[in-house]
């Protein structure tokens, strides 16, 4: 599904230069849950940036499923990126003017659902993450373990076939997080490609494997038995 | 999708109430004023337009060249209509019109003074004023018939059938009312009472329509639609030069009916505009008003972005490109303007009355009328568009990765363009709030002029027939009853110039090139009754009369480069001497230099009786003096008197309409400035909430706090005040140029206006940072 080659990415600040990833080369297949580690400024949010189109390479390729898509421009990634990839971020993300409804909504609204259609599937991931009897509350009014169930509903709406999670259980406490690490395991059962970055190797077990990252290159990959 | 972005919007307004009622009401007093001016505006440019044939209505004028001086003139000779009528394919009809005359007009016990206009057969089919009653233009070949309008048709008759009644005019002839129409509007140049038609039977009327020289009368034309106005010109001109080979300095050409209003001065020959200088000053004031308000919603949405920003980095996570949330963020900015609009449009309602009574108008807001609605379409999107402008490009340009991984300051790019903007606003009010004073005392710098006369304590009395014959009693009458200290009679009122012409004939006289000359009859005690300084020789002092002395102005002896005016002969129709030079009166306009004066003795014209009340007696225990030796002498005639100040008041009337005008929205500018300010400090403060808090545990004091926050807008002010100032500077000097007397624009009104500036933002942004000073430093800290 996903292959980089060489991939490299610059931050150039002032004065210094920061290498986030250095000539990175990897790949995932449909269907894998993988786990990224390393210590922090490591480049992990930065690879995940990219793998999710929010941001683009400096240098190398990427491609998805078999489409190279390094030089798109910001209008195609979006496009490519509202029809095939879900988000789940440590600190949730959520819109605090939108309800939880209306929240987990807004993917299916950019994907030109219609709203009859939305009503039906947005209720059944609430159904599923059970967070139903919640729909008509707002953000703040939720527990952090709420809000990511939330959020992964969301990510989870519009069917995608990449999950892309950035240390989604760093603000939860370990029965949240266990919690969210089931929900991500079901969903990889169900044929969803799931790629995670954590600091966290109770987490990392979920995965079927772990690439560790060191100043921006692969330094190691374990396959979890 | 636009379902959501109105939820969106309306959510963000509510939670942000603070926020939305900034920006709603800087936006709905912009609008009101936008509106007020508009309506304003729609009004003078309507003017005339209701007549059917507007676009095909021309006048006649002259420019007539006395070199070195030039004027235009609206008089025309009488029988010029009639002639110029059938001679010219292109040329459909013509009427001729007296000046609009007041007349005493008389129905049972009823005497009012009332307006009236004399008019050729074709006047009610050239112009089409709204017929109630009868058949005007029937009416105008009967001479023995009238033309009334409907109030005045309610002031004689009340509710009574006015068609077929008779009106006596003057003590003189009855007429019948043989039609009714509706009162001429607001904004029509004719404005009347009566229109009565010409007695061509009449010895007057007969002489005048043989009479090709000594104009006095207003002559219209109406032409096929696109006629070739320059061959209808040298038409025109050709009759009239064919029928009076005497005149060689006037060239005749005709004055569209669109440029009446707008485009009624003279320079020199030339159009040099008129109100259409007011109506585009002000069109550019409700821009300019209106775009400062947009730019307070601009300043506030992007000092608030960083609430926004996550909003974007989830929305473009999720697959919104930016077009998408452009247009988001214009909904917000196009629903505010909508709110704003709403409330504007219920204020103007509220306050039309009030605004009418400012402008003297009678303006109203048709809310259904095709104009409105598309104005109202055009402020709104405008108001929106604008506003939303810029917010909408600046938060959907946020990178998601940045504003969603919490490094990104959010608003630290937009602080520059921000600054800009309210250095770009200040600007604006500054130019404004200048220009109204700069504007104020010119007007009071006319007033202050000298005027060559005491207009205080002055009366005048409209004259008469039998006032004229009965004078040297009056006058008598009136010195006797111990209140007056001097009487005079004059051909116009002091305030006016009703007769202009070439000089006399003098010795030394250019033989080509003539000078203009002002001309008035008065009687004996003239320069003493109006307070006059004689600068050489004496007053007219025989009695009954003074006939073969003529007086001058000092801008005649300049003009006329005389060494020794007193004792010099004049040849004006018969022979003068000049037997005093005068100082210069201003009669005219007060923003012009007076022009050259003559004046001589005429028992048989006087228009005026003067009369000055001596020093502290009581103008209206005066008034009460006069009345029954009015009566007594003219019982005919209604009692009517005038102020002189006053009347000399009235040539301010524009000029004070313009400097209210001004400086309301002037006021309102500065205003919705600082409503936008508040918002930004307020914003500011919200965001050092926490810095003051540590601040203040490390021993700042509230003064300190307040000049910390104060500084970062003083600076701003500032630095806007070194660009207004030179830009009103030269802005203004360029106004001022059109006066011939004009005040030097001092540093000192500068200067003045910038301490008002400095300490408003003091005062809104100290106001605002008070609470954050005061505030507890514990609680700001904890609520980090
Ligand atoms: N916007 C940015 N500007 C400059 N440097 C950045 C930026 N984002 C990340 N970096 C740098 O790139 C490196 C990798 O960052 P990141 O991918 O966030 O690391 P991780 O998520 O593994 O902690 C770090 O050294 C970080 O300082
Ligand atoms: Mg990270």
């Amino acid at each position: 599904m996903i292959k980089i080659t060489n991939l490299e990415k610059f931050y150039r600040t002032e004065e210094v230069e920061t290498i986030a990833l250095n000539k990175l080369t990897m790949e995932v297949n449909t269907g894998e849950f993988v786990a990224i580690m390393g210590p922090s400024g490591c480049g992990k949010s930065t690879l995940l940036n990219i793998l999710g189109m929010l941001d683009d390479p400096d240098e190398g390729s990427y491609v998805f499923n078999g489409i190279e898509v390094a030089h798109f421009n910001e209008r195609k990634r979006a496009d490519l990126r509202k029809h095939n990839i879900g988000f789940v971020f440590q600190s949730f993300n959520l819109i605090d003017e939108l309800t939880v409804f209306e929240n987990v909504e807004l993917p299916l609204i950019y994907t030109g659902v219609t709203a009859s259609e939305r009503v039906k599937r947005v209720e059944e991931v609430l159904d599923k993450m059970q967070i139903m009897h919640r729909r008509n509350h707002y953000p703040q009014q939720l527990s952090g373990g709420q809000q990511q169930r939330v959020a992964i509903a969301r990510a989870v709406v519009n069917k995608p076939k990449l999950i892309l999670a950035d240390e989604p259980t760093g603000n939860l406490d370990s029965s949240n997080g266990n919690d969210v690490m089931e929900l991500l395991t079901d969903l990889n059962e169900q044929g969803t490609t799931i790629i995670m970055v954590t600091h966290s190797e109770h987490d990392a077990r979920y995965s079927h494997r772990i690439i560790r990252l060191l100043d921006g290159q692969t330094v190691m990959e374990n396959i979890m038995v | 999708m636009i379902k959501n972005y109105i939820k969106i919007a309306w959510r963000n307004l509510v939670r942000n109430k603070g926020f939305a009622i900034t920006n709603i009401l800087g936006l709905t007093i912009g609008m009101i004023c936008t509106i007020f001016i508009f309506l304003w505006v729609k009004d003078e440019v309507a003017f005339d337009k209701f007549h059917k044939n507007h676009d095909n209505i021309y006048q006649v004028m002259a420019t007539r060249d006395f070199k070195p001086t030039i004027f235009t003139d609206p008089n025309m000779v009488l029988p010029l209509a009639k002639t110029l009528e059938g001679g010219n394919p292109q040329i459909v009809r013509t009427a001729v019109t007296s000046h609009q005359e007041s007349h005493l007009v008389e129905y049972n016990n009823i005497k009012l003074k009332k307006d009236l206009y004399v008019a050729s057969e074709q006047f009610f089919n050239i112009f089409t004023f709204k017929v109630l009653k009868g058949n005007p233009s029937e009416a105008l070949k009967d001479p023995k018939s009238i033309i009334i309008t409907e109030s005045a048709a309610k002031a004689f008759f009340g509710n009574d059938e006015p068609m077929n009644k008779m009106v006596r005019i003057d003590n003189q002839q009855s007429y019948k009312i043989a039609a009714v129409f509706a009162d001429p509007p607001g904004n029509s140049t004719f404005k009347f009472d009566f229109i009565q038609p010409f007695d061509y039977n009449s010895d007057y009327v007969k002489n005048r329509m043989k009479e090709w020289g000594g104009s006095s009368h207003n002559v219209f034309v109406q032409t096929t639609p696109n006629a070739n106005m320059a061959a209808v010109d040298k038409y025109i001109d050709k009759i009239k030069h064919d029928h009076s080979k005497g005149d060689k300095i006037s060239t005749y050409y005709t004055f569209p009916m669109n440029k009446w209003h707008l485009y009624s001065e003279w320079k020199d020959g030339k159009n040099v505009g008129g109100m259409i200088e007011y109506v585009r000053m002000f069109t550019v004031i409700a821009i300019i008003i209106l775009l400062i308000a947009c730019v307070n919603f601009m300043n506030l949405s992007t000092a608030r972005s960083e609430k926004r920003a996550k909003e974007v980095g989830i929305r473009k996570t999720l697959g919104s490109d930016k077009k998408q949330l452009i247009t988001q963020f214009f909904f917000e900015s196009i629903i505010l303007a909508l709110i704003a609009f709403v409330l504007a449009v219920a204020f103007v309602y509220l306050l039309m009355p009030l605004f009418n009574t400012l402008v003297s108008k009678n303006l109203h807001l048709a809310i259904f009328e095709p104009f409105f609605l598309i104005g109202s379409l055009i402020i709104i999107l405008f108001t929106g568009v604008v506003a939303g402008s810029y917010p909408a490009l600046y938060l959907s340009s946020f990178n998601p990765v940045k504003v969603l991984k919490g490094t990104f300051a959010a608003g630290k790019s937009a602080v520059l363009p921000r600054r800009i903007l309210v250095v770009g606003q200040f600007v604006m009010s500054i130019l404004l709030i200048s220009a109204t004073i700069i504007v104020y005392q010119q007007i009071q710098h006319i007033k202050d002029r000298s005027i060559g006369y005491n207009p205080n304590n002055l009366v005048m009395v409209p004259s008469s027939s039998d006032i004229d014959k009965n004078y040297a009693a009056i006058k008598q009458d009136l010195l006797n009853t111990g209140l007056i200290g001097a009487v005079t009679r004059t051909s116009s009122p002091i305030t006016q110039i009703w007769w202009k012409s070439g000089s006399p004939d003098y010795a030394g006289k250019a033989a080509n090139g003539d000078i203009i000359f002002s001309g008035l009859n008065a009687d004996v005690d003239f320069t003493k009754t109006m307070g006059i300084k004689i600068l050489q020789g004496r007053d007219f002092n025989k009695t009954p009369g003074d006939t073969a002395v003529m007086l001058i102005n000092k801008a005649a002896v300049e003009a006329m480069t005389l060494k020794n005016p007193v004792g010099m002969e004049m040849n004006y129709g018969r022979k003068f001497t000049v037997a005093g030079v005068i100082d210069n009166i201003v009669m005219a306009s007060p923003y012009d230099p007076v022009e050259p004066l003559m004046i001589y003795y005429d028992p048989n014209s006087s228009s005026m009786i003067d009369i000055r009340l001596k020093n502290g007696v009581n103008p209206q225990a005066g008034i009460k003096a006069l009345e029954p030796i009015f009566k007594k002498y003219n019982p005919q005639n209604l009692f009517e008197y005038q102020f002189v100040d006053q009347e000399f008041g009235k040539k301010f009337v524009t000029e004070e309409l313009i400097s209210r005008i001004t400086n309301i929205f002037a006021g309102l500018a500065i205003f919705i400035c600082c409503i936008g300010l508040a918002g930004l400090a307020s914003f500011t403060i919200e965001k050092r909430f926490r810095e003051i808090g540590v601040r203040k545990v490390m021993g700042a004091s509230v003064r300190q706090l307040l000049m910390l926050i104060s500084t970062e807008f003083l600076k701003l002010v500032v630095v806007a005040f070194v660009i207004a100032v030179p830009l009103t500077w030269y802005l203004m000097s360029n106004w001022l140029q059109k006066y011939t007397y004009h005040i030097s624009i001092s540093i000192w009104l500068f200067a003045a206006v910038g301490v008002l500036i400095l300490l408003l933002t003091m005062i809104v942004v100290s106001l605002n940072t008070m609470k954050a000073a005061l505030a507890n430093p514990v609680k700001s800290l904890r609520s980090e």
